[in-house]
């Protein structure tokens, strides 16, 4: 069950509901066997994106190609792509097996033949013990094993999942990114896949485009995108990430406003200008005092680690995540800590 | 308090509309010329009686065939018709529904009296066919009604996952709304059936000398009154609970299969 992946081109998609825009200036280019991640809020047109390749939704500007061939025109069932919904959408009707034979059934496979390979694609999802079974006798996660196994049983070259995980719960969810990447490597099909939650993106994908209001602001490695973000929405939606203004730079000096004057190297920054940077990278000194003195206003444990918010003099707040040993305890409310950042850490916004 | 005054209306209303049933079924029970209530003795004679006489016999094939012609044509029309009101928008869509569901709200006097003078000038009169049709334009408003009801909870992805995956349009409707669709179908094709086969008023107009099931009902009261008319009642009235009886078992099944399917307008 391999299937080289093709190449997808956006091109300039454009798509209006009415007066509204869910698709504008929509460009994107996706590698053959590459696992690409649409990231973003809702209704930012993640899902328009999907059908529009799918067929699901007539665009109104641009084109899309699959292996440079306009797909457009095309009918949906004509282009041969496999997709996985949100809500499964199984065949409330039909077995486990007859589920994932409908494909071949509908491109003429021979009765035998679909059959077998529809139990080759039940025992990549491991349920070939549940082939007789109805869909509305399967568990949640079950089911997404189901339209898994149906939508790559006719190995198509393109795969679309929207959100596909998104009514199952945390583990559950853990649990199927794995195997929905290892599935990925065995068929080798371009993927593009749809989420709105950042940390699945960075999971899953070779690449990701993060999208607002119907574009793509940046595209890149989970590791570009969560390193050097661009724009202060991609900071903000990829990890979180603190946003500050540059206030001045001077010769070893660089003024963060809210924050204060900081030791290091500013010129790589402009003032007036935003940057950007992790959580992570902030580090506290508890109890001591230094040139950067902040309380702290809130505290989320999350067992390995803890995001403290660090509220400065003139009341800017700034988030840290503090990496924990066993038994640390967690600080109080409205203690004072001492906090500081290496300058060379700000990455520079573009807006 | 209120549990008690709620069952003994709950008696009251049961009962009255059984009432007729309850008197029925023993009329029909005698053993003598005319309708007695109490019966003096039983037999199923009337029943017999039923299916010796030759008109009776004839009328209730004419009314079957009938009956099923019109319920097969209301449920293809109204199907395709139902399919059209819910999934597209145009601007004529509100009075095109009214259209479909009027047979149902117009009075069949004048029904009766509109199709009479068409059917006159077509000379359609006595003819099997046309008033087939007929009865199918007065069963087409409950397969209208229950079909677009249903249609509206149906979650379109996954007729959309139906055609990602290779299915034509029609091959997608096919394997996915339809199904979805079946108990609806079988329901509306119930009472359309029955909508055919009691129909008497428009088929007194336009029928000329076909007499169906009902026509003989009314030709024997007009005339002499033998107990074969309950038995015939009394008949009908089991076929018709069977019917709703196998529709419910479908319609329960049915909702088993989707109830883990969140409904979703797409
Ligand atoms: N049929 C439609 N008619 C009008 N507006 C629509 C229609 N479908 C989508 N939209 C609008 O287009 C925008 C993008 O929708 P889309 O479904 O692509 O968002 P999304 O990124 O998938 O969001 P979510 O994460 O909530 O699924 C939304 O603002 C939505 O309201
Ligand atoms: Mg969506």
């Amino acid at each position: 069950m391999t299937s080289a992946g093709a190449t997808i081109d956006f091109k300039n998609v454009r798509k209006t509901y009415g007066k509204f825009v869910a698709l504008e200036d929509f460009s994107m280019r996706v590698e053959g066997g590459e696992f690409m991640t649409l990231l973003g809020a809702s209704g930012s047109g993640k899902t328009t994106a999907l059908n529009s390749l799918a067929g699901f939704v007539d665009i109104d500007g641009g084109e899309i190609l699959i292996d440079g061939v306009p797909i457009t025109k095309l009918p949906t069932e004509k282009r041969d792509i496999g997709m996985v919904f949100q809500n499964y959408s199984l065949f409330p009707h039909r077995s486990v097996i007859r589920n994932i034979s409908f494909p071949l059934e509908m491109r003429g496979v021979a009765r035998d033949e679909a059959r077998r390979r529809s139990f080759k694609a039940l025992e990549m999802v491991r349920l070939d013990s549940l082939a007789n079974r109805m869909p509305h006798e399967l568990s949640g996660g079950q089911k997404q094993r189901v339209a898994f196994a149906r939508a790559v049983v006719f190995e198509p070259r393109v795969l679309l999942m929207d959100e596909p995980l998104g009514a199952l719960d945390l583990k559950l969810r853990e649990t199927l990114q794995l195997e929905i990447k290892e599935y990925q490597r065995q068929i080798g099909c371009t993927v593009i896949y749809v989420t709105h939650d950042q940390s699945e993106a960075l999971t899953l994908s070779d690449r990701m485009a993060v999208m607002d209001k119907g574009r793509v602001l940046q595209i890149g490695t989970p590791e570009q995108l969560y390193d050097r973000p661009q724009s202060r929405f991609v900071a903000g939606f990829v990890g979180s990430n603190n946003i500050l203004k540059v206030q001045s730079v001077e010769e070893g000096f660089m003024t963060l406003e809210g924050l204060g004057r900081f030791k290091g190297d500013g010129r790589h920054l402009i003032p007036g200008g935003f940057v950007s940077i992790r959580p992570e990278l902030i580090t506290i000194r508890h109890g001591g005092s230094g040139a950067h003195m902040a309380h702290l206003s809130e505290a989320v444990f999350f067992g390995n680690s803890v995001r403290y918010i660090l509220r400065a003099a003139d009341s800017k707040e700034i988030s840290a995540i503090e990496h924990r040993r066993p038994g640390q305890d967690v600080l109080p409310l409205g203690t004072a800590v001492a906090f500081d950042l290496d300058t060379s850490d700000l990455v520079p916004l573009l807006d | 308090m209120t549990r008690i005054v709620l069952l003994v209306y709950f008696v009251l209303v049961t009962g009255f509309l059984l009432l007729p049933l309850i008197f029925l079924l023993p009329i029909s029970l005698t053993n003598s010329q005319f309708l007695e209530f109490p019966p003096k003795s039983l037999s199923l004679r009337w029943y017999r009686e039923f299916f010796i006489d030759q008109s009776w016999v004839d009328a209730t094939l004419v009314s079957l065939k009938i009956g099923f012609g019109a319920t097969a044509i209301s449920l293809l029309l109204g199907t395709l018709a139902s399919v059209a009101l819910v999934r597209s928008n145009f601007r004529l869509k509100g009075i095109l529904t009214a259209i479909f569901i009027a047979p149902l709200i117009i009075p069949s006097v004048v029904i009766a009296l509109a199709l009479y003078i068409v059917f006159l000038r077509w000379r359609l009169v006595n003819n099997i066919y046309a008033l087939t049709i007929a009865h199918a334009m007065i069963a087409m408003p409950y397969v209208v009604m229950i079909i677009t009801g249903s249609l509206r909870r149906f979650d379109m992805t996954i007729e959309r996952a139906a055609r990602i995956l290779g299915a034509t349009p029609v091959r997608a409707f096919i394997h996915t709304t339809l199904p979805f669709l079946t108990p609806a179908l079988f329901a509306s094709g119930i009472l359309a059936f029955f909508a055919s086969f009691d129909e008497l008023i428009i088929t007194l107009f336009i029928s000329g000398g076909l007499q169906t099931l009902p026509v003989r009902i009314w030709n024997d009261l007009s005339l002499k009154l033998d107990p074969t008319v309950p038995a015939v009642a009394v008949m009908l009235t089991l076929v018709s609970i069977l019917g709703m009886t196998v529709g419910e078992i479908a319609r329960r099944r049915n909702e088993r299969r989707y109830q883990s399917n969140p409904i979703s307008e797409a």
